[in-house]
């Protein structure tokens, strides 16, 4: 009867401590109602698994907050971006040292693709293209 | 700097400080350390061993055969000794302030 009761108050525990911990909690029960009484163990299941509860419900809002938190700084790192390069989407860069024909043929094809190409490093050995497309 | 800890807590470390031990024997050393006071469900004392296994004062010490059961036995690891004997320290502390005030206070 005892361990009936007791077994009923574990049910206060959330599905998963009862199938990690449930037996051993139940027959740590049993044996400390010996000293301390059957309707002793049986509140300290049912407090003891609400106490775990609360703790993990806490714990999962502490979670969506620090996830709302995340996705609020990566909207505004998004909206500074967008509000300090206006049009901006995409950047490419293209180098090459010499036998820069294949590289000038990707650049012209951008270019023909609707991109802004500069060339830099004129003097150089090499030449380094950046391209945007606004 | 070590975590605090309640009173049911400094009550399991101290039980630990001795040996290992089972839920069972820890529940039961504590009521004695305590005179009767401090009794541990098993409720109490799974939660309170989980907070202090997280919080690195407790560690679990494998499972025994102990008179046709088996057992979960735990130990308290070095951070735990140190908040024991931080604890002791500042009870010991606090003991001896009020003390003081206690015997210079008119009767």
């Amino acid at each position: 009867m005892s361990r009936r009761v007791l077994q009923a108050c574990v049910r206060a525990y959330p599905r998963e401590v009862r199938g990690r911990d449930g037996d051993e909690l139940v027959l740590l029960a049993t044996e400390l109602a010996g000293r301390h009484g059957t309707a002793r163990e049986a509140l300290g299941l049912l407090r003891g698994g609400w106490a775990e509860r609360r703790r993990r419900a806490g714990r999962g809002r502490r979670i969506a907050v620090g996830l709302a938190a995340a996705t609020g700084s990566l909207l505004a790192v998004t909206a500074w971006s967008a509000a300090t390069h206006p049009g901006r989407v995409e950047q490419e860069t293209f180098t090459c040292a010499d036998g820069c024909g294949d590289v000038e043929r990707e650049v012209d094809a951008r270019v023909d693709a609707g991109w802004d190409c500069a060339a830099e490093n004129r003097d150089g050995p090499g030449t380094t293209w950046r391209c945007t497309l606004d | 700097m070590v975590a605090q800890v309640t009173e049911q807590a400094l009550y399991i470390l101290a039980s630990l400080a001795r040996a290992e031990c089972h839920g069972y024997g820890i529940s039961r050393d504590a009521e004695e350390l305590s005179g009767g006071r401090v009794r541990l469900t098993a409720g109490t004392l799974y939660g309170a061993l989980n907070r202090l296994t997280a919080d690195g004062l407790v560690e679990p010490a494998g499972e025994r055969e102990v008179q046709g059961r088996r057992r979960r036995y735990y130990r308290i690891t070095a951070a735990g000794s140190a908040a024991l004997a931080e604890e002791v320290e500042r009870l010991r502390s606090t003991a001896a302030v009020l003390g003081a005030r206690v015997r210079t206070a008119p009767a």
